[in-house]
């Protein structure tokens, strides 16, 4: 294997089974990441020896070394208290089913600000649900609508899209409305209305520069010159 | 707000000089990790594999792996050499239209505020945006990686939504995509039915995070001492059926829930806003919910495709949830 395809490998693993609720139609999916990073990974070194830097986990109180069967979630209060939630604590927290894709609603693709989108997941259904998803999808694409779903990842609630996208269906994360900050910039006041002939040629600069969609044309050049770099350091070992 | 990156938007041979602020902020409940006995911080201690000692941050390189073992060892002046823009700039690549975008390709979003000189080129291409419908493509190096963006306008703002390289989209590989699959007319329409009595206009405000708040509950009754409620175990009562009776019986409820939404708002003359979100509504008035509620207790079912009736009964369990924050907005 060259550097390039090990550094560009990536296997598909399901990261999530469960079921895809749509009114009373129901099927099961797994969902797959959509995002494979790509660029050189480092780890961290010594630098004197090379050797792998670890992890240790250390007691700030007791100064010892604390292994993981001891180490308990926390959170501390205003007051400075330490409130300790154990394992079973927490898998008591009422938390929505997990294993649901819960479509509550359903939206115009364009009212879904951009701003809010999280996490992408390709779904794929188990083969006695492709028709039920099948059908889904092409309504959905029909409309030109979304699903709007509830989710658990992770243990985590989130609010998802479910997206008609080519043949398949996609699940992407949207943040919950207290994650989006409002802006707060005060340089718009007193600014006046832009001139006409300004803004005509602006449209202009627009119109002149635009192109159809395809981020394929542009490369990352970064990610490819640390390739080179670890290439060419590389060479002399070999 | 704190700016994250300063610089300059270069667009044609217009310059405009803005800060970026992040836009979003997951409010992911975080714990600390904590040492049982004695409730003392855990820290993390960097060591090294080889010598066993502690090391400095100032001791720490980035290494590669061969596959052999060996480690190659990058020096910051390595790194420093690479052919990066670094000179806090924003290019405007080219503009596209706002509809071709695949919004899979999203990450991370920040608002774009001009320096006080650039205020008007700043506030003109942002109406140029708006008015063309296009969005700009941009690179930007941020923290030494080089980046793709988009420029939108949004409201009175420019936001920055950087972008996955098109290579860092997984390609779905998945079997059922080979073969042919036979929609039924009849299906698709019925399916289509489901989504039209379904539709709503979508607001991350109709949503409560009621894991986060069942959490916090949590931590403050162990804080208190309290006693933890028991959390009931959901019924499972799934009826098996087919997929068309699925969607009619789906497009039915989603129907018949908007109907009794309407009526509950009526006594309250606000026709007007109960037309704009129906679905949301229609989980959203008490009377409704509960409707909802027993219907789903008494008749609960699922397609053929279904393995999980179970879960599916939760679902129904949580969509009860649902209306909590909206039912305390004025209407």
């Amino acid at each position: 294997m060259t550097l390039f395809e090990r550094v560009y490998a990536g296997v598909m693993r399901a990261v999530w089974r469960g079921v895809l609720v749509f009114g009373l139609v129901t099927f099961p999916v797994r969902l797959f990441p959509v995002v494979r990073p790509h660029g050189v990974r480092f780890r961290l070194v010594h630098r004197d020896d090379s050797g792998r830097i670890r992890h240790r986990r250390v007691c700030e109180v007791c100064r010892e070394e604390v292994g993981l069967a001891d180490v308990v979630r926390a959170v501390e209060t205003a007051q400075g208290r330490v409130v300790v939630v154990e394992d079973e604590e927490l898998a008591r927290v009422p938390v929505a089913p997990q294993r649901v894709i819960d479509v509550v609603q359903v939206a115009r693709v364009d009212e879904v600000d951009p701003v809010v989108l999280g996490r992408a997941f390709h779904v794929e259904p188990e083969v006695a649900a492709v028709g039920s998803y099948v059908v889904v999808r092409d309504a959905l694409a029909r409309a030109g609508r979304v699903g709007v779903a509830r989710v658990v990842l992770r243990r985590r609630e989130r609010v998802a899209v479910v997206r008609p996208r080519g043949a398949g269906l996609v699940v992407q994360t949207v943040l919950w409305e207290d994650e989006v900050r409002e802006p707060d910039l005060g340089f718009l006041d007193g600014v006046g209305a832009v001139s006409g002939s300004a803004e005509r040629m602006a449209s202009e600069l627009v119109e002149s520069m635009t192109a159809p969609w395809d981020l394929s044309v542009f490369e990352d050049r970064f990610a490819t010159a640390v390739a080179g770099l670890v290439a060419e350091k590389t060479s002399p070992f070999e | 707000m704190r700016s994250v990156w300063r610089g300059a938007i270069s667009f044609g041979l217009v310059t405009i000089g803005v800060r970026l602020y992040t836009a979003t902020e997951e409010h992911d409940f975080r714990f600390h990790q904590v040492h049982r006995e004695d409730g003392g911080r855990i820290r993390y201690k960097r060591v090294c594999q080889v010598c066993g000692e502690e090391v400095a941050f100032a001791d720490i390189a980035k290494g590669y792996e061969l596959d052999d073992g060996r480690v190659v060892v990058m020096d910051n002046e390595d790194l420093d050499k690479l052919p990066i823009n670094t000179d806090h700039a924003i290019d405007v690549l080219e503009f596209v239209p706002a509809e071709e975008i695949d919004p899979i390709y999203f990450q991370k979003s920040y608002y774009l505020e001009p320096d006080k000189a650039a205020t008007r080129p700043y506030v003109l291409l942002r109406t140029a945006l708006e008015q063309s419908g296009q969005l700009a493509v941009v690179k930007i190096t941020i923290r030494q990686r080089e980046t793709l963006a988009m420029l939108r306008a949004r409201e009175d703002l420019l936001v920055m939504h950087t972008m996955l390289w098109p290579d860092e989209i997984r390609k779905p590989e998945f079997d059922f995509l080979d073969g042919e699959t036979e929609v039924r007319p009849q299906e698709l329409k019925m399916a289509s039915s489901l989504v039209e009595s379904m539709a709503g206009s979508f607001d991350p405000g109709d949503f409560t995070d009621d894991y986060t708040e069942a959490m916090q509950k949590l931590i403050e009754a162990k804080a208190e001492g309290a006693e933890l409620p028991e959390q009931p175990e959901a019924e499972d009562t799934g009826e098996v059926i087919d997929l068309m009776t699925a969607l009619e019986r789906s497009v039915e409820q989603a129907r018949s829930a908007r109907g009794e939404s309407a009526r509950g708002q009526s006594g309250r003359g606000e026709g007007k806003s109960a037309e704009k979100k129906p679905a949301a509504r229609s989980r959203a008035s008490s009377g409704g919910s509960q409707s909802r509620a027993s219907q789903s207790r008494t008749s609960r079912s699922r397609a053929s495709g279904g393995l999980a009736a179970k879960d599916a009964a939760k679902a129904k369990e949580t969509k009860e949830k649902a209306p909590a924050k909206k039912r305390a907005k004025p209407a």
